[in-house]
């Protein structure tokens, strides 16, 4: 099946639809989600690491590496947000 | 009293003072941020702020939730924080705080400041003044309140 996973700051750059697509079977783990997020765009330098420094949300909240998906759920994929002092 | 919203409007401190001014409060203080014309040595024009909104409004409110609760005092609080495309000197995000005394205000808003700089689901596209676009870099999303981690 396939996931869809919303993109916003810098993964709008790499996905001009706006969202990621990535093949998969249910459930699976988000961090298993990144996994095969990273493999997509392996050949950019610092992709794999925007990935691993991004989390994986649903519409109310964060969730860890370890969430198990179990249905199809709307998933976005949010990157490092840049703070300020 | 809470509000918090994610806006595309311009944010309004006139407004925010007024939410948060009552008659049993002895103390208003506000936090405006604002666009700058720098970041590390470039020359900035305007910011576009991306974000996530559902999920930015529900983490605001719980922040200000955790601000109010932490408080000894009952505290009237306003927060909004801009979605979109602002100019040099535009309003990013407002803080208002209304309570019976100084110390829980300035408490409750420099918890919500640092709290919003690490879990609000925002970023930041620098538009500079020689014509790039770049994303500000940053640090990875706190899942939990960090003072709540100390």
């Amino acid at each position: 099946m396939i996931l869809s996973i919303e993109t916003f700051g810098a993964f709008r750059d790499f996905y001009k639809a706006g969202f990621i697509e990535i093949e998969c079977e249910l459930p699976i783990q988000i961090g298993t989600i990144k996994d095969l997020i990273a493999l997509q765009n392996i050949e950019i330098p610092n992709f794999a690491n925007l990935v691993k420094t991004s989390v994986i949300a649903n519409e109310t909240e964060i969730l860890g590496d370890a969430f198990m998906i179990d249905k199809i759920c709307q998933l976005m994929i949010l990157p490092p947000v840049s703070g300020g002092k | 009293m809470l509000h918090c919203a994610i806006v595309t409007n311009p944010i309004s401190p006139v407004k925010a003072e007024e939410f948060v001014s009552r008659a049993e409060n002895g103390a208003i203080l506000s936090f405006v941020g604002q666009v700058r014309n720098h970041h590390q040595g470039n020359q900035v024009k305007a910011i576009n702020y991306d974000c996530a909104p559902k999920l930015a409004q529900n983490i605001l409110l719980q922040i200000a939730k955790e601000a109010k609760e932490n408080s000894p005092h009952p505290l009237v609080i306003y927060v909004e924080h801009f979605m979109g495309y602002l100019p040099i000197g535009g309003i990013s995000v407002i803080i208002s705080i209304g309570s019976p005394h100084r110390d829980s205000a300035y408490f409750a808003s420099r918890y919500i400041i640092e709290e919003i700089k690490t879990r609000l689901p925002i970023w930041k596209q620098e538009h500079l003044i020689n014509g790039q676009i770049i994303w500000q870099d940053g640090h990875p999303l706190a899942i939990q309140p960090i003072n709540a981690q100390k």
